[in-house]
């Protein structure tokens, strides 16, 4: 067991085989095309390991789920564009109750935008991307460690709601290197079982997996239930409660830094990680768990502050579920176009702070050709 | 302490090879670091830089905002910070900068361009004040060409400022930079923004 230099994306990678993962499927797409790499690597030396370089993205979530229904610890990787392709499939994975991991290395878009700037924009994507009413579980790691540990905790929280479970992860959390010793963290890491039995393995007690409502139990079990809201209340809130349960497990948060300044600052992700100069001036509340929002555990922490301020590499995703759950205004840093620097979250607070608006003062179009603005405050 | 490195270029240098190298050497060391690559989604031409902290304790922020030193290999001008000790490439216009022939250097000694970019990280293993290790540098190497890069490294390392006083006399000049990347316009060509693992090894032409 040894310190050594390892990408976020490799810990990714490494925690879903310490959760027993058994099967990849994917599609290459900036910035999460290392865990394709490495899974592919990983396929060749272990032939137990199922692996699928699929044709897209449609195809790999497909697989991942076949995969699952089949008896694998199945995931995938992709990036905001891919994992919009997939959205029919995670709403069918949870509608028919599939474990599995899709982990979406979020990027700067909308389309292909800017593929390798580092962004947050799929917060919503994931919680209502696909069709109807579903309660998605989703985690997000700030660091290299983390990421091992949340995929684990991401498989395992997929195994005990039975449903498909998001990773979130950006561009720096993904590139990003730190000295860390997995292999002491794999030995300490507890995979839950697999839970779900395989169809194939499932007499008796019939599983239906057409994601049309049908009776699963009961006089009229096997029979379609596609015009029933009662089966469907029952089956519906039987999934939500089960992922609720499931979830409270996993109430993963970070609250520091200055916990008795006025501001309370909520950054998630790499964001928190760039924000780390602004520690004696703000309290900063984390989450790691994205979904469902943590909220009795923000609300009995918000309340010993003046200010709320979400800093995030979007428009305000997760500010507006912040302020949905506190019933209080809450103010906004957007960081866009793939400028996450300290820089930027400190003009970002100082301007919103002072009751300026939280959009950024927009540079003119330039005269000449010259550099492209990346990082830096603009 | 903490000690932040910026190392600016466009895709092909070798940035992320000497980044990668680097931490490699550092995390054997014992230290804590961070090394982040920010890079544009052409692989060649393109801006491609590199943020390397490291330090005795577990590091925050691995972004690089105002660097301790900064080595430019090319300069486009995106990367907005500035640098306490500033080393580029011979030919870059950058007030008050050390400027090394790393091209003409490596080719002059080495028999290849592309081992300037060993030898830079051999003068930002120098500046950083960091011990040479040549057992822990070897151990780090990308597995081919090893000796060759751990003798650009070395030469690196002993460069003094009146060594390179003097090489920067006689040198043509030439910029360290990929031909492809200089003669495209706006150092911008259309690559596949996939592969992140196919990174240039050190010593390689590109």
């Amino acid at each position: 067991m040894t310190r050594k230099l390892s990408q976020g994306n490799e810990a990714v990678f490494r925690g879903a085989l310490a959760a027993g993962a058994n099967y990849y499927a994917g599609y290459p797409i900036s910035p999460s095309t290392e865990i394709l790499n490495i899974a592919s690597g990983h396929a060749a030396e272990h032939p137990e390991f199922g692996f699928l370089q699929a044709e897209d993205e449609i195809a790999s979530a497909n697989a991942i789920i076949g995969a699952s229904l089949a008896g694998a610890k199945s995931f995938t990787a992709t990036s905001g564009p891919g994992f919009s392709l997939m959205q029919e499939a995670v709403g069918y994975a949870q509608k028919v109750g599939v474990p599995c991991v899709f982990v979406n290395v979020q990027r700067v878009g909308p389309a292909t935008g800017m593929p390798t700037m580092p962004g947050q924009g799929d917060i919503m994507q994931v919680k209502w991307g696909s069709t109807g009413d579903y309660t998605p579980l989703a985690f997000y790691p700030n660091g290299v460690e983390e990421a091992f540990r949340t995929t684990v905790a991401a498989f395992n929280a997929a195994e005990e709601s039975r449903s498909p479970v998001v990773l979130l992860s950006d561009t720096f959390v993904a590139h990003l290197n730190e000295v860390v010793d997995l292999d002491a963290v794999a030995a300490e890491t507890q995979p839950a079982p697999r839970m779900a039995p395989a169809l194939a393995k499932h007499e008796g007690d019939a599983r239906f997996f057409a994601g049309v409502l049908m009776y699963e139990a009961g006089p009229n079990a096997g029979e379609p239930a596609t015009a029933d809201a009662d089966e469907y209340l029952r089956q519906f809130y039987d999934a939500k409660h089960r992922h609720l349960e499931v979830a409270a497990r996993y109430a993963l948060y970070e609250h520091g830094w200055n916990v008795e300044a006025r501001t309370l600052l909520i950054a998630y992700g790499i964001v928190s990680r760039v924000a780390a100069p602004l520690r004696e001036e703000v309290a900063l509340f984390r989450p790691i768990r994205i979904h469902p929002m943590l909220t009795d555990e923000l609300r009995s922490i918000a309340e010993r502050y003046d200010e709320i301020v979400v800093a995030e590499a979007n428009d305000g995703q997760y500010a507006d579920m912040v302020e949905l759950a506190l019933h209080r205004p809450v103010k906004r840093v957007p960081l866009l176009g793939g400028r996450v620097s300290a820089e930027a979250v400190r003009a970002g607070l100082e301007r919103v702070l002072a009751g300026g608006p939280s959009e950024p003062p927009i540079p003119p179009q330039p005269t000449e050709p010259g550099p492209r603005a990346t990082l830096g405050v603009g | 302490m903490t000690t932040r490195i910026a190392l600016d270029g466009v895709g092909g240098q070798g940035v992320r090879v000497i980044a990668g190298v680097m931490g490699a050497l550092l995390a054997r060391m014992g230290k804590e670091v961070t090394v982040l690559f920010d890079y544009d989604s052409s692989v060649r031409g393109s801006m491609s830089d590199a943020f390397l902290i490291f330090d005795d304790v577990p590091i925050a922020n691995p972004v690089v905002e105002e660097a301790d030193i900064m080595l430019k290999l090319a300069d486009r001008g995106h990367l907005r910070i500035s640098g306490r000790t500033v080393v580029t490439d011979l030919g870059l216009n950058v007030p008050g900068a050390e400027q090394i022939p790393f091209a003409s250097l490596g080719s002059q000694h080495f028999g290849k361009e592309l081992f300037g970019n060993m030898i830079a990280l051999g003068r930002l293993l120098r500046l950083a004040a960091i011990d040479f290790d040549e057992e822990a540098i070897r151990e780090s190497l990308p597995k081919r060409f090893v000796e060759e890069n751990l003798a650009a490294i070395r030469f690196g390392y002993e460069l003094t400022p009146e060594t390179i006083a003097s090489y920067a006399a006689a040198a043509p000049p030439s910029r360290f930079e990929m031909k492809d990347a200089a003669t495209a316009p706006g150092g911008h060509t259309h690559g596949a923004s996939v592969g992140m693992g196919s990174v240039v090894e050190a010593g390689e032409s590109g």
